[in-house]
């Protein structure tokens, strides 16, 4: 396969493993709370290259979701029990774990093959380069696509596995603490996922622009659904639609893939909100004529 | 001692009274916004200003920041603007509102600077300083838009002392009492607006919000008097962004932001320390 071909690859799955926690903390108004974590990941992925020595970062893969789950607690516990308001503790924490990363990064580049620059917007073209071989050498593809393709079976796993609790503690906590179920424990999952899914597209498109694949899917799809699943299914679909239209224009153009993808989220966001505008504007004009009400003598 | 002992380089010392110029004007405004609560504005406008700062840079042709700022100012106002828009049009819920636009912005500004870097003219080097900050690039005229900007900030501030505090504290009060709330609104704003853009060159797109949150809270353990809450957080800014500037200055290639953030937020954890064992012992 071809290096561009893996590199669509790679941001396809991206796309879906971010878009899939990225709904849910939509439904639960924590968009922000992704925002702090995908930057507040950054301390453990140095970690984890600092570790693996940047060859195998597979196994490390939870302890550095564990930063970000880490990072989550923090903001809560200032937010109440030190009565911040929720937005200064979430700009306190995440910076802060953001800036440590950044200096653990520069002041190591040499060691752990990361840099500023892949902080700020990925190394996707790197992506093919880095490939699992067997023994004999034969290629596996690039440890990228083995990376993310894990986590989203886990993902797809445990949403689907627990699809009525998600659907339940999302829409209505209150009810599904009545019902029995422990809603931090689920917000605690979800936190997990968010972490994973930013360290798992880390290599590929940044601690930045991995926002974009959190949260601007998900707000698409919520445009128009009205149910879980589809949410769930759409946000995937319009986060791969951005990506492929996104590296193509990349190419086209000669300019960041990772960047040309996150603007193109905005793009469909843009296209899917004026489409259903129109629709609907259509529809009350069309309803209006044929209904309009006919003078009787 | 010979005649070159940095005491006697007045560049140096103008170059660290533009710091202070900057840290000062960020941790006043900070404190009303982190009252009033729209701290995470600060962030979005943040990473708003890249796209601007690259369009600007493209058109003009030079990296001095007087062509700059219009273009960032502008930006960081579009993409605030773009915020509300998602959120009284679209019907988007205000927190995803605040993330797509600071990522798509973002995006934006990261397409059109790998644009500017493989045109590989001399002077993009100088924009990377946008994105993780740095006190040394800054140049002797710059600092002077630093001074007219901080300025304007401590001006305005002081003309709307009475105004903003009422505002941050309590709108509706401050609605009934006939205070004009749609141009104080906006009077903090601007004041952001303003802080982001001295502030982005010092510490970078993706943490300056720091400097606005983090003296603020910081400030907010030791006193409930405002004005001393002003004056503290004015101080602890001054303190991060020179620790900040000495420390990346004293190891080669060293980013400055990320060393203000580190300091900022030791400040600011202990004094939620602070505030935690008082509360606890009493």
């Amino acid at each position: 396969m071809s290096d561009q071909l893996w590199i669509l690859c790679t941001g396809i799955l991206v796309a879906i493993v971010c878009a899939l926690p990225g709904s849910l903390l939509m439904l639960r108004r924590q968009a922000l709370m992704g925002d702090a974590i995908a930057h507040a990941v950054l301390p453990g992925i140095f970690w984890a290259y600092w570790v693996s020595g940047g060859a195998d970062s597979l196994i490390f893969l939870p302890g550095a979701a564990i930063s970000g789950w880490v990072a989550a607690q923090a903001i809560a516990w200032l937010s109440k029990d030190n009565r911040l308001s929720s937005d200064a503790s979430t700009g306190l924490v995440f910076t802060f774990l953001f800036a440590v990363g950044v200096i653990l990064i520069s002041a190591f580049s040499r060691q752990t093959d990361l840099d500023q620059e892949c902080v700020l917007f990925g190394d996707i073209i790197w992506v093919p380069l880095e490939v699992f071989r067997t023994e004999q050498g034969l290629s596996l593809g690039p440890q990228a696509v083995w990376i993310l393709c894990i986590t989203l079976v886990l993902f797809l796993a445990v949403i689907f596995i627990g699809f009525k609790g998600w659907m339940l503690t999302s829409f209505d906590p209150v009810f599904a603490q009545i019902a029995g179920y422990r809603v931090w424990l689920w917000s605690a999952v979800l936190m997990a996922m968010t972490s994973l899914s930013s360290v798992a597209a880390f290599r590929s498109v940044g601690a930045v622009l991995v926002i974009a694949f959190l949260a601007v899917p998900p707000a698409i799809a919520a445009l128009y659904t009205k149910s879980l699943r589809r949410q769930l299914w759409d946000s995937c679909f319009w986060g791969s639609i951005s990506t492929v239209s996104g590296w193509g224009l990349a190419l086209y153009w000669d300019v960041s893939i990772s960047g040309m993808m996150a603007v193109m989220t905005g793009v469909w966001f843009l296209i899917v909100w004026s489409f259903l505008r129109i629709r609907r504007w259509y529809k009350n004009t069309s309803y209006a004529t044929s209904h309009q009400a006919t003078p009787t003598s | 001692m010979p005649e070159s002992l940095w005491i006697h380089d007045a560049g140096l010392w103008w170059l660290l009274f533009g710091l202070i110029c900057i840290a000062v004007s960020c941790g006043l405004t900070g404190v009303f916004l982190t009252l009033k609560g729209e701290a995470l504005n600060g962030d979005v406008m943040a990473h708003g200003v890249l796209p601007g700062i690259v369009v600007a840079f493209m058109v003009s042709g030079s990296r001095d920041l007087i062509w700059l700022i219009p273009g960032a100012a502008l930006s960081g106002a579009a993409t605030l603007w773009a915020k509300r828009w998602l959120v009284a049009t679209a019907k988007v819920r205000p927190d995803s509102a605040a993330a797509i636009t600071l990522s798509v912005f973002y995006g934006l500004g990261i397409v059109l600077l790998s644009k500017v870097r493989q045109s590989g003219t001399a002077a993009q080097a100088g924009l990377d300083r946008f994105l993780f900050g740095s006190a040394a690039a800054m140049l002797t005229d710059e600092v002077w838009i630093a001074v007219i900007l901080t300025l304007s900030v401590v001006i305005l501030i002081s003309a709307y002392y009475k105004g903003l505090t009422v505002f941050v504290f309590d709108p509706e009060y401050a609605a009934v009492a006939g205070f004009p709330v749609q141009r104080l609104s906006f009077l903090l704003t601007f004041l952001t607006l303003i802080c982001v853009i001295t502030g982005v060159q010092l510490l970078g797109v993706v943490l300056v919000a720091s400097l606005l949150v983090a003296p603020a809270v910081a400030a907010s353990a030791w006193t409930h008097a405002l004005h001393i809450r002003l004056i503290l957080a004015s101080i602890f800014a001054c303190m991060a962004v020179l620790g900040g500037g000495l420390i990346s200055a004293s190891g080669d290639g060293l980013p400055t932001g990320p060393w203000v953030v580190v300091i900022l937020s030791f400040f600011a954890f202990i004094g939620i320390g602070k505030k935690y064992f008082v509360r606890k012992l009493r």
